[in-house]
């Protein structure tokens, strides 16, 4: 149901999240009892060979930690996290290695991610050795040849060191040294949000492209909307550390049922026409993690919310193949009215 | 004899010997909204800070004026002006908000002596009367319980509120001219929703003329009336904001509108037109064109020969490209 292979597929998905929570202690003051701060509650989601997982919502929605749960940097509270039907929690040893080798990170901010005393042939012949990739130095030479070519670098600046790089050339680098070591799913965080505006363009190519001709499986965390549904096949919706809406890109923008989304996407300015003229503007702030609103996590926030909504946690429900929503009321005309905003407002 | 509130003319400024901005030339009337749009490097950032005379001290001014009309009718030299007349015109007359709200307050102070020390500073009003204002004030910015706020330290609220609380600083003396320097950059698209829709409110009810400077194209189109794109320290066309949208006539400008997705697109059905190449180094941007490199309607023996000259079209719209009047036909 979470994913988007249809029921007579037989095909193994790539990655299956179940129930995923990570809650993390916080202090509050010196002498209180320290609370939980509840990160991800319940998340579950699968992802097929080659396709790209968009993850959406504000800062504090639970994205950056799924991702590192994912790559096996944050260990989950409660839940499981099945790489090619492997617990990833119970890898040791070579099985360790192997994943580690095939789940790749793209960082955000390419100049924190790269050495700064390393060569760029350094950085990116260091995984082939880590993983015993390339016998012989020549080997190795051409293979960073290789992997520079296929992400748009040119040879001379191999021996750069990454100060010596402009901004999307670094990125690139990020990018190639992912690649090293073939991986077939790669985790980028806000790969293009620090890159100038033409510039994300060209990376933002590159990453699909890639993902066409390797056939790379990719989970990409971005605040920009418009390039999540650009780039990616199925898009997930976030909030306060819970999943409220999966759809694939095209139906998540054209006829969102949740309306978290709804107002996540009347509230992204467009160049061609500003502000959707329908938006719904969200008052306030996200609620505390440290103390989230009982039932619906977003009902605080919600135009739509009624009493039962403070009581009951909306299970996430199929509303159509392949399109998930956590909303009681996402068939109620007055909710689903609200799909029409922007996409009307866009097209008419 | 020219009455606009803030006019910058033919303004250079360099970075010990690396240029930044390259005779640009703004105009701004009482309560207009200019924006500047650029990538980094465009010196954008800059522009603003010149207004204010805030630039660091390996900033050099290489040629040009900026002029700003005071409320009382005196007409100001800011680049040379006195300093104590510039600080009767800093958080009064000209208000500035910056992109990063935490770093712009001071963690120690509380929020209310924050705001009221720019009313105390520039008009001799009693502490309960600043305090009266300050909190009317954040009530009227959407800010709850603005009484409790105002004891608050700038850590114990969320980035929304921070930057409302910097918009009420910069606001309190009714300036009429707000600066803003990528405001909403560093806030959730939700939160960056609210403060446009407040900044858009706030200048009808004031009249406040605004100088906003972003890299967003989408953010420009909301608040602007007026859209100025810098490309590599030079300005490269100005207009009305729809018109400059609608059918842009520099080639940069078109290249980067059509490089930004917008929403309903997907990768299935196009390919996203990129810029090839990347902004030039500052101390190496080519003679003639500065984005002749990148250009796709890139002409050899003109566009890398000069400079390319202004080219009006109407009354409201500048352009500096060689092929313009060729390329909008």
């Amino acid at each position: 149901m979470l994913s988007r292979r249809g029921a007579g597929c037989v095909n193994m998905p790539l990655l299956t999240v179940e129930d995923l929570s990570v809650r993390f202690p916080a202090r509050r003051g010196l002498f209180r009892r320290p609370a939980l701060l509840q990160a991800v509650t319940n998340v579950s989601f699968q992802l097929d060979p080659g396709e790209i997982l968009g993850l959406v919502g504000e800062s504090g929605s639970g994205k950056t930690t799924i991702g590192h749960c994912v790559l096996g940097l944050t260990e989950p509270s409660a839940g499981r996290i099945q790489f090619r039907s492997q617990d990833i929690s119970r890898l040791s040893g070579t099985t360790l290695q192997q994943f580690r080798r095939a789940a790749q990170p793209v960082f955000q901010d390419p100049f924190g991610s790269l050495d700064p005393r390393m060569r760029v042939e350094e950085i990116l012949a260091e995984p082939l050795a880590i993983h015993r990739l390339a016998r012989t130095r020549a080997a190795a030479r051409a293979r960073v040849a290789t992997l520079m070519d296929e992400v748009g670098l040119v040879s001379a600046l191999a021996s750069r060191l990454p100060h010596q790089l402009s901004g999307g050339q670094r990125q690139r680098v990020g990018i190639a040294r992912a690649l090293a070591c073939d991986p077939v799913l790669l985790i980028a965080d806000e790969p293009v949000s620090a890159l100038d505006v033409s510039i994300a363009a060209q990376v933002t190519n590159l990453l699909i492209a890639l993902q066409r001709r390797r056939h790379l499986a990719m989970i990409l965390i971005a605040h920009d909307l418009a390039t999540v549904c650009y780039a990616a096949d199925r898009v997930m919706v976030l909030y306060l550390g819970r999943i409220m809406e999966i759809a694939s890109a095209k139906e998540i923008f054209s006829a969102p049922r949740h309306p978290y989304t709804q107002a996540l996407m009347a509230a992204v300015p467009e160049p061609d026409t500003g502000l959707a003229a329908s938006r719904i503007l969200l008052d306030g702030d996200l609620p505390s993690p440290l103390a989230p609103p009982s039932g619906c996590v977003f009902r605080t926030r919600c135009r739509h919310a009624e009493p039962a909504c403070a009581e009951t946690i909306p299970p996430l429900r199929e509303l159509s193949p392949g399109h998930v929503a956590a909303c009681l009321r996402a068939e109620e005309a007055v909710v689903r009215q609200g799909a029409a905003g922007r996409a009307q407002f866009v097209s008419g | 004899m020219n009455r606009s509130l803030l006019s910058v003319e033919d303004f250079s400024l360099s970075y010990g010997a690396v240029p930044a901005l390259h005779q640009v030339s703004i105009r701004i009337a009482r309560g207009e909204s200019l924006v500047i749009v650029g990538e980094s490097g465009s010196g954008k950032s800059s522009l603003g800070l010149a207004v204010m005379r805030l630039l660091p001290r390996t900033a050099r001014m290489t040629t040009g004026t900026i002029r700003f009309l005071a409320s009382d009718g005196t007409s100001h030299e800011l680049t040379t002006t006195d300093a104590t007349i510039l600080q009767r015109l800093r958080g009064k007359e000209i208000g500035m908000i910056f992109q990063e709200p935490m770093t712009s307050l001071n963690p120690v102070y509380r929020i209310g002596d924050q705001i009221t020390e720019a009313i105390r500073f520039h008009e001799a009003l009693p502490r309960t009367a600043a305090r009266d204002r300050a909190v009317a004030l954040l009530a009227h910015l959407g800010i709850a319980e603005p009484e409790r706020r105002m004891a608050a330290f700038p850590h114990e609220l969320s980035g929304g509120l921070r930057q409302r609380v910097v918009i009420a600083i910069a606001l309190v003396c009714n300036p009429s001219l707000l600066i803003a320097d990528e405001p909403t950059t560093a806030l959730d698209v939700t939160v960056q929703a609210q403060i446009l829709d407040l900044l858009k409110r706030l200048r009808g009810e004031r009249g406040m003329a605004l100088l906003f400077v972003t890299h967003h194209l989408g953010v420009a189109r909301e608040i602007a009336d007026r859209i100025l794109v810098l490309y590599a320290g030079r300005a490269v066309e100005e207009g009305p904001a729809a018109a400059v949208i609608a059918h842009p006539l520099h080639p940069y400008t078109r290249a980067l509108l059509q490089s930004v997705p917008r929403l309903g697109m997907n990768k299935d059905e196009m390919t996203l037109p990129a810029i090839g190449g990347a902004v030039p180094d500052p101390a190496q941007v080519p003679h003639g064109c500065a984005f002749a490199p990148r250009c796709p309607s890139f002409r050899s023996g003109l566009c890398d020969a000069a400079p390319p000259p202004v080219t009006t079209f109407g009354e409201n719209r500048s352009v500096r490209c060689f092929r313009a009047a060729e390329l909008a036909a």
